[in-house]
């Protein structure tokens, strides 16, 4: 475990990345649901807590904040990807021809019994706001509890609730018009 | 049937709870250590290249003449504005405002 004091300039940084690596992936994974650029963003990830580590003042505990910028990021990702989307829909409308066809995603830690099921809700996820989508896989993904998914996402325990019972409703909504 | 959907339902919801956490490639240390290097090349690259524009001996004769130019157009402007004023003489400023008429009377005949 790495002190929550120490400058990035004495740490050992390697150890930073192989103790937080997993729960970087697999949030960002969850949030992306694409291999590849989750790997880009793990790394992304942290090059931006190397140079923003002396920064961290310590209000939250390190992984907390580690998850902050990991979520951010691959918010901010999602969100340039959407910008890209409505591009390419103009592109079609004028007739250029774009071969991307959206794929359903499969996580590969899923369970062979459930790979279908966990298709299906990953494919409503999508369709969920953003905050909602993150504090469930927060507490589905990573098993979060709610206190620490509302540190997470700068909201009371009482909002983040909110907000997870707010993402199952919706869920069961589209998943309930699908079936 | 409507339990039958409800239950895929909430089979769907609870899909993600036996997953396991899923492994990025190996080696990211290594990949983020060479992401830091080229961020800090590339920053430096920057900052090098200016020193470098900076100490070229065309940069900085341009400069020298950009200064010569800057106070030669400043001198004659100056000498331009000080002839405009020695031109003027304070007697015509005299006649042009009537400042010599003493009294509203002399108005209308101001050269008596």
């Amino acid at each position: 475990m790495i002190p929550e004091t120490q400058a990035a300039g004495d740490l050992n940084f390697a150890s930073v990345v192989q103790e937080y690596e997993e729960m970087v992936y697999n949030i960002v994974l969850g949030i992306v649901q694409q291999e590849e650029e989750a790997e880009d963003l793990l790394q992304e990830v942290f090059v931006t807590v190397y140079e923003e580590w002396e920064s961290f003042e310590g209000a939250s505990e390190r992984k907390t904040w580690i998850y902050k910028v990991a979520v951010n990021m691959a918010l901010d990702a999602l969100r340039k990807a959407k910008a890209a989307k409505r591009g390419g829909l103009l592109k079609r409308v004028f007739g250029v021809a774009d071969n991307e066809t959206p794929k359903s995603f499969n996580h590969p830690g899923v369970a062979l019994d459930q790979k279908e099921n966990a298709s299906l809700l990953f494919d409503a996820l999508g369709k969920l706001p953003e905050k909602q989508r993150v504090a469930f896989l927060l507490q589905q993904l990573e098993g979060q509890r709610v206190k620490e998914i509302g540190d997470i996402l700068e909201t009371s325990e009482s909002a983040a609730e909110s907000l997870l019972k707010r993402a199952r409703e919706n869920l069961r909504k589209i998943l309930g018009k699908q079936n | 049937m409507m339990n039958h959907k409800k239950d895929k339902t909430e089979e769907i919801l609870n899909s993600l709870q036996q997953t396991k956490r899923a492994e990025p490639k190996p080696f990211l240390y290594t990949r983020v250590q060479a992401a830091i290097a080229a961020k800090n090349k590339e920053e430096q690259s920057i900052f090098s290249k200016l020193a470098l524009l900076l100490q070229r001996p065309v940069f900085a004769f341009s400069l020298i003449l950009l200064v010569l130019l800057v106070n030669a157009f400043c001198f004659f402007q100056s000498n331009l504005s000080s002839k405009y004023d020695t031109a003027i003489q304070p007697s015509t400023k005299v006649q042009e405002f009537a400042i010599n008429v003493n009294s509203l009377y002399d108005l209308d005949n101001p050269d008596q």
